[in-house]
């Protein structure tokens, strides 16, 4: 079941009903049920792989943590301790290899068929077999191994109420594309019930509005010079390979936060406050803040649960050289881990190495450009500034692009035509209006831009959610109002159109 | 209250701007694409005791004039065909039109019954927008809708129509909250000419039988036709194409014959009804146009009197005024696009 989906709609608003109707101690159950019910409509099957993760961990982290352990009399006393079984690291890292593995079948027996292929030269390329892929295993698997593991540094107790712990690993709204939550700042609203009011109700529906506007407004309408560009690459290069890294960037960025925001605006109705995935990524300075602020929680992921755990930068490292050694063999186990989570193939391992050369780049080369920076009177310019944001985005944008190909050489031609001179006459001589858009389209793309671009500078100084509510009801209804017409007119949908899928689904 | 009344009265702006904006964005089918009102326009008949009630698809809108058979025979009747009308939709407008009435005949085109399938998504909708909702509305759409479609399109045409923002023609606006009245008794008129000039060869099938579902709305026709005491009379029109195959039509023979009901293959007697597909067709054969309608109109009125007893009503008093008013916008209609095909028929020539 999609976001997007009329399915969709009518779900949500049937368990919004049921959730506001239900007194307060029962709701969690009713997300229960509906959680199940979301998961379920898409496979079955995809089910019984999530129950069986969450036994698994559910049962190692009682026996990690002391099954006896009570959460009211004894909480205090091992959150923060570390306290834990004697003999639980060997239990800890087995369930944690049961939930990763999952994950690893699931989702890349194929790759790893595909490497061995490569090494049988000659012979008959072995078939992998066809295993279901869970819906959102990726983003599951990562919320029960952030649990499991804060369980066993004690930092959180450990759910003795399996259906209450199943609710955490399921709760719908974030199930498929995230955010990777951490249960200790879901559990409360999540269980509790009490956190949902006309206020948070609100906020939820207009933050949804505001997600299926940027969806299907701008997403699913860049996503049509984008399939047209990708369809045909040797008509499509130099030029239109600007052309489509951009429209890529806007495509993947409109989308994955129109999910997050439909997302956290469902969580919102049902007054579970949710962490931020974005947080005005096209404003970052340097790659590394780029990467604090795009998909936050799984940066977060693997720096809680890798990065830090294996030595960080290692700056506790006795020598110079050891720390220099901890800190790039960390950095490569982590964008080398971030680049196979978002997919089993060869052109996410490229992508993850990419970023981390910009990022290693960036790393080396700080004291040298902060000091050139200070030397000539820029560092507080914000002309600097803006030209280190726009630099950010660009040399982003193409790295993002790598994600739509399935193969990096395929990525590496494009990016080598826009050198050639070719096709850039042909994209303002009408070759725009051949990629499948109207020069309406185009229109409805550079105001969803401007609207973007408003709301991230509005977003600089809190939320506009708050900040609305201080302008006239009148007003406020004029601009959702206008917002919902604008989605039913101008979103793409409908027979003809795709517009099914996230793209984030797929990681 | 003040409360209250804040979101009563928000929500009632949503739901009428979405309303208003429904109803600019859905086609209006009046100059254009008229077969899409034909379904709708029957809600509006002044009266509802037609004795005949043709259903099926454009070999029923197009080749009988029901003007026709009231000036000859005084047969009350009325059409109730769409395009590429399926058995099951003709099964659902049936259930529709039993609603309202129970005529003393229905006739039902065969020639769908080649379609097992749902075959396309504009000509569902023709067939489906238009009737009014109810619980046959909805079986009809479910039993009709093509894979890509979704249920709650048609109960939100706009969410389908959504696109139509930037195809908005005059027609759209001049018809905003109004429509015009385009058939006559569900019969659309064609004056223009296009003969016959050839018979495209039928390729020979591997399996002339129709299929399951085709069978199983045939018979569910039947039985709500026997549960209501309406007589079901199977037609097959006078068009040439597309091609009606010998063994197609000893299937429809043999249904008809195990289950008593008459079926007429009208294409075998078009010299007996006086069609001369010179003149008589608009679209060389496929249908016929308003001479060739009338030709089959008298021949087939004289069979649903005399075989079937359908009375001649000519005597009612409200009933003939009711057709006089018919008959002179039929007239109307006939003059206005005689002389439009005549201008056309200039235009070609210069």
């Amino acid at each position: 079941m999609v976001f997007t989906s009329s399915n969709f709609v009518l779900f949500l608003i049937a368990a919004v009903v049921l959730f506001y109707i239900l007194p307060k101690k029962v709701r969690w159950i009713e997300l229960l049920l509906a959680s199940c019910l979301f998961y379920i409509a898409s496979d079955w099957r995809a089910l019984l792989f999530m129950v069986g993760t969450t036994v698994v961990t559910y049962a190692g982290s009682l026996y990690i943590t002391g099954n006896g352990i009570d959460h009211n009399s004894q909480e205090k006393d091992v959150v923060g301790t570390g306290q834990r079984k004697k003999g639980s690291k060997v239990f800890f890292v087995l369930i944690l290899l049961a939930d990763l593995g999952v994950l690893l079948v699931t989702k890349y027996t194929g790759f790893a068929v595909e490497i061995v292929n490569l090494f049988r030269k000659g012979a008959e390329p072995l078939t992998p077999p066809a295993i279901l892929v869970p819906l959102g295993v990726s983003f599951y698997t990562f919320r029960t191994v952030a649990y499991l593991a804060d369980c066993y540094q004690g930092k959180i107790v450990a759910e003795k109420n399996p259906l209450k712990f199943f609710l955490y690993i399921s709760f719908f709204p974030t199930v498929i594309q995230g955010p990777i939550t951490r249960y200790k700042d879901l559990s409360e609203p999540l269980f509790s019930g009490k956190g949902a009011s006309e206020k948070t109700f609100w906020f939820g529906v207009q933050r949804i509005l505001w997600g299926f506007f940027k969806k299907l407004v701008i997403a699913d309408r860049a996503g049509i010079a984008v399939k047209a560009i990708v369809s045909d690459l040797e008509t499509y290069r130099g030029g239109y390979a600007l052309v489509y890294i951009f429209l890529f960037m806007f495509e993947l960025y409109a989308d994955f936060s129109g999910g997050m925001d439909i997302a956290l605006g469902v969580s919102d109705i049902f007054g579970i406050p949710v962490v931020e995935n974005f947080k005005r990524p096209f404003f970052s300075k340097s790659a590394s803040e780029f990467w604090k602020r795009w998909h936050a929680t799984m940066g977060a992921f693997f720096r809680d649960y890798i990065y830090i755990p294996l030595g960080g930068d290692g700056r506790s490292a006795a020598t110079k050289a050891k720390k220099n050694f901890v800190f790039y063999r960390n950095m490569i186990i982590v964008w080398l881990a971030t680049g196979l989570w978002h997919g089993a193939g060869f052109n996410f391992i490229v992508w993850g190495l990419l970023n981390l050369a910009v990022l290693l780049l960036g790393a080396i080369t700080r004291p040298m450009t902060k000091k050139f920076q200070e030397n000539c009177g820029l560092a507080k310019t914000k002309g600097f500034q803006f030209f280190r944001m726009l630099r950010t985005s660009f040399v982003i944008s193409f790295i993002m692009s790598l994600l739509s190909f399935s193969d990096a050489k395929t990525a590496f031609t494009l990016w080598g035509s826009i050198f050639t001179g070719a096709g850039y006459k042909e994209v303002f001589n009408g070759g725009l209006l051949e990629l499948g858009l109207q020069f309406h389209d185009y229109i409805i793309l550079l105001v969803g831009f401007i609207m973007l671009f408003v709301v991230s500078l509005l977003q600089r100084t809190g939320s506009v959610r708050e900040k609305m509510l201080k302008i006239p009801y009148i007003l406020r209804f004029i601009i959702f109002l206008s917002l919902l017409v604008s989605i039913i007119l101008f979103g793409i949908y409908g027979i003809g159109y795709d517009a099914s899928q996230f793209i984030y689904n797929r990681f | 209250m003040k409360k209250f009344l804040k979101y009563f009265l928000s929500t009632i702006v949503v739901l009428m701007t979405l309303f208003f904006l429904q109803e600019l964005l859905v086609p209006k089918y009046v100059t254009d694409l008229p077969e899409g009102s034909m379904i709708s326009e029957y809600y509006d008949e002044e009266r509802m005791d037609h004795d005949v009630i043709f259903i099926g698809d454009c070999e029923i809108y197009e080749n009988y004039s029901p003007i026709t058979m009231w000036e000859e025979y005084g047969i009350n009747s009325y059409l109730r065909g769409t395009s590429q009308q399926c058995m099951w939709q003709t099964y659902g407008v049936l259930e529709d039109t039993l609603k309202y009435e129970t005529p003393k005949a229905v006739v039902v085109n065969v020639m769908s019954m080649r379609f097992n399938e749902p075959q396309s998504e504009a000509y569902n909708r023709m067939t489906l927008e238009g009737m009014r909702w109810s619980k046959t509305k909805v079986d009809t759409i479910k039993a009709s809708m093509m894979k890509n479609e979704t249920f709650i399109s048609y109960v939100f045409p706009m969410l389908r129509y959504h696109e139509r923002i930037w195809e908005l023609t005059e027609e759209d606006f001049e018809y905003y909250l109004k429509s015009d009245k385009v058939v006559h008794n569900g019969y659309l008129m064609r004056v223009d000419i296009r003969p016959v000039d050839y018979i495209p060869t039928a390729k020979p099938l591997g399996d002339y039988s129709f299929g399951e579902n085709a069978w199983l709305y045939l018979d569910k026709i039947r039985e709500t036709c026997e549960a209501k005491g309406v007589e079901l009379i199977l037609v097959k029109a006078p068009s040439v194409y597309p091609h009606w195959y010998d063994e197609w039509d000893e299937n429809i023979v043999q249904y008809a014959a195990e289950h008593g009901l008459s079926y007429y293959n009208l294409y075998y007697v078009a010299d007996e009804i006086g069609i001369d597909y010179q003149v008589d067709t608009f679209d060389e054969g496929l249908h016929m146009n308003l001479t060739g309608a009338e030709k089959v109109a008298r021949y087939f009125g004289r069979i649903l009197q005399e075989e079937h007893g359908i009375p001649d009503r000519r005597g009612e008093e409200e009933l003939s005024r009711i057709w006089e008013e018919k008959i002179a916008f039929y007239e109307a209609d006939r003059i206005a696009k005689e002389a439009a095909w005549e201008e056309e028929q200039k235009r070609e020539e210069e």
